[in-house]
């Protein structure tokens, strides 16, 4: 499952849009946050997460959650 | 090298707050903007020879108008044209590729490496990594170059003792050695200073090195290699390779996915850093990218091999490990490092019955073992570190496995599991074929000016899938090919090939009957049968599944699609060469399991089953004598 970009905490930088190595994000520019337009193409590697992270000092706006179908 | 103080240029390179950049912004001199509830500066790009410093990062200037939108809605695909020329293309960003462009630098070469996403954080350990494989030489014989060459032929899969000596163990410490100049850091014990080493994959002792860092790595080798002077080219995934009337390397194609631009670049030699060949099957949950290493590596250095006329060998023995059930992700020599075992519905520790080694056998043996344990009715299988003690176990989870796959953590807690009180199922993982691109020692392949190296290649063999082996190579192919390069004269191409082969790139945006992710699943349907027992006529139909495939035309509707449409068409000829060859080799070996021919046929310890395709165009099959030294096969 893709990541999740909190839209309250994204301040639109675009590192993880850059950085996914999926190509899976985009930037919405009415919006003005990053947005997952590939979610079935995620591989969880992290590195948007990582890369939120180091921007935001530790409060990433990025956050994960599985598909039910991978968990049971 | 110096890096170069930054230079103030006499255009502005603006970029606003929202991420535009161009040239010369009318946009870009606000003096701050609300988004949301914070108000951010205005930040200032600076560029230097062709690379934009963003937020602290480097990378290829590119416009990011094209690069942040949303690529089904981009305004329009640009088809300008780029033309470059140089002595040595690495394609495949990542470990290898970016330490192989390094090497190639040093020699003097004039070097650029592609890379189809952001070059600071492409491949496989761009999130990190926790385990690095090094023998460090210090006394105990288990600690030897050799001993790990003698593991590699004898234990790991069918590689070849000269190729794995020169291209792999006489680069490993010079590995260790640079990796640790770039800021990876091993952990010691804090009392005595040595390095905390584990042991497992029947190993013959503890290599495994512990790192809590890695994931610096790859921005800092990626610096470092745009600092050194290789033109790193991000965002472009090359195509298809060009090769002169003889047959030789001239050059290669291919497209910015997030802008269009076409690229043709002469080269005289090119070191294919592409991984391993993922998409090829899927686990339990049916999606090809939850996979254990890269899903965005689908095999186009393997495919560009057979298509220059050079060879792939032993693709059908396939790769995989295990992973808690549904969730793709390394970590199981985290758990049997750490004193982890695997047990069976019944509770039992079954692995001593399949090797002297147990847990810590190689792991082609652990997961033929949790198969044919599933197979007699002992399933499911479980991972049991609930003996451990607690300090164990929290490092196991804390610094090993969400190292490792930080998203492994979201599974353990979503799913509800305690490491400490609870077993956790597992299953085998996709079938990947066997790494495959054939190398001699120098890491060349069998067509002039043609490299590989890394989990492409023969020589990171099916067993083992392990950053310090594919960046030893790494090192080898730069240096090699680097000073090949020096001797070669500027190759001849025609106009009319380079014309044609751009054509070709946009094909599926002129439309087509499949689009990439559909036929992606079909390849995936068609190669299940390499995840259970197989038979000839299994094989014989699942060929003819992927026959029939090859008159549907890829269809992409955007730059996205373009991209996954070349992924799938490399795919596809990777599929037919993995299922082809498996069809030729009339034995079970490590993850190949035939119904017909359920045991190892030790005269093929002694083989390569090499796959190329004949001058009439269809895939063709040898068997070549392998070099296992002092040593027998496995």
């Amino acid at each position: 499952m893709p990541p999740s970009v909190n839209g309250e905490l994204c301040d639109g930088c675009t590192l993880c849009v850059r950085s996914c190595p999926g190509d899976i994000l985009y930037f919405d520019k009415q919006a003005k946050i990053a947005k997952v337009q590939y979610p079935d193409e995620c591989w969880h590697c992290d590195v948007c997460r990582i890369e939120c992270t180091e921007h935001l000092k530790g409060k990433p706006a990025i956050s994960f959650t599985l598909p039910s179908s991978w968990l049971h | 090298m110096e890096k170069t103080p930054l230079i103030k240029t006499s255009a502005f390179y603006g970029i606003c707050v929202v991420g535009h950049l161009t040239e010369k912004c009318a946009n870009c001199f606000h003096p701050g903007e609300k988004v949301g509830r914070r108000t951010l500066p205005i930040k200032r790009c600076k560029v230097l020879n062709g690379i934009l410093e963003f937020a602290g990062k480097e990378m290829s200037l590119t416009s990011n108008l094209a690069l942040l939108e949303r690529s089904s809605e981009a305004p329009s695909i640009s088809r300008k044209e780029v033309r470059l020329e140089t002595d040595v293309l690495v394609i495949g960003g990542g470990g290898s590729g970016n330490f192989a462009a390094l090497t190639a630098r040093e020699q003097g070469a004039s070097v650029i490496l592609a890379e189809k996403a952001w070059n600071h954080r492409a491949g496989c350990i761009g999130a990190g990594l926790d385990h690095w494989q090094f023998f460090l030489n210090e006394g105990e014989d288990w600690d030897t170059p050799e001993a790990f060459t003698r593991w590699m032929v004898e234990t790991v899969g069918p590689c070849d003792y000269k190729v794995v000596s020169q291209a792999v163990t006489n680069k490993m410490l010079e590995v260790k050695s640079r990796i640790e100049n770039l800021g990876v850091h091993f952990v010691q014990d804090k009392l005595t200073g040595t390095y905390e080493r584990t042991q497992s994959f029947g190993q013959p002792g503890p290599w495994w090195l512990m790192s809590d860092n890695t994931v610096v790595l790859l921005p800092a080798l990626s610096t470092k290699v745009r600092q050194n002077g290789v033109k790193v080219l991000d965002w472009v995934m090359i195509t298809e390779l060009l090769r002169d009337e003889r047959g030789s390397i001239a050059g290669a194609v291919g497209f910015n996915v997030r802008r269009g631009d076409a690229y043709f670049i002469s080269t005289k030699t090119v070191i294919l850093a592409t991984g391993a060949a993922n998409r090829l099957t899927a686990n339990s949950s049916g999606n090809p990218f939850n996979t254990w290493i890269s899903p965005f590596c689908t095999g186009s250095g393997h495919a560009m091999t057979l298509q220059c006329g050079a060879k792939l060998a032993d693709i059908e023995v396939g790769r995989a490990t295990l992973i808690p059930k549904g969730f793709g992700t390394p970590g199981v020599n985290a758990i049997t490092g750490m004193g982890g075992y695997f047990v069976n519905r019944k509770g039992e520790r079954f692995m001593s019955k399949y090797h002297k080694m147990a847990d810590r056998a190689p792991r082609g043996v652990l997961v033929g073992a949790v198969m044919k344990e599933v197979a007699v009715g002992n399933g499911p299988i479980y991972f049991d570190v609930r003996h451990l003690r607690e300090e164990d176990r929290e490092y196991l989870l804390n610094n090993l496995f969400i190292v490792d796959k930080p998203v492994l953590g979201e599974y353990y807690k979503q799913k509800g599991l305690d490491l400490a009180k609870d077993l956790v199922e597992v299953e085998v993982c996709e079938f990947m074929p066997n790494a495959g691109i054939f190398i001699n020692e120098n890491c060349e392949t069998s067509t002039q000016g043609l490299y590989a190296a890394g989990a492409c290649t023969t020589a990171c063999p099916t067993g083992i899938a392990q950053a310090s082996i594919c960046i030893a190579q790494g090192l080898t192919a730069g240096e090699n090919a680097g000073k090949k390069s020096k001797m070669l004269a500027r190759p001849d191409i025609s106009e009319d090939v380079i014309v044609a082969a751009i054509d070709r790139i946009y094909k599926p945006l002129n439309g087509g009957s499949i689009l990439p992710l559909e036929l992606n699943a079909r390849i995936v349907d068609a190669c299940s049968v390499l995840r259970s027992l197989a038979t000839e006529e299994t094989l014989k139909q699942a060929f003819q599944k992927l026959q029939d495939l090859k008159s549907l035309s890829l269809r992409a509707n955007n730059l996205h699609d373009l991209m996954r449409a070349h992924e799938v068409e490399h795919l596809l000829i990777v599929a037919l060469a993995t299922v082809f060859a498996s069809i030729q080799r009339k034995e079970s070996r490590q993850y190949l399991r035939r119904k017909d021919y359920p045991d190892r046929d030790p005269a093929m310890d002694k083989v390569h089953l090499v796959v190329e395709y004949a001058t009439s165009g269809g895939l063709h099959h040898s068997f070549t004598p392998r070099d296992l030294g002092p040593y027998t096969g496995s």
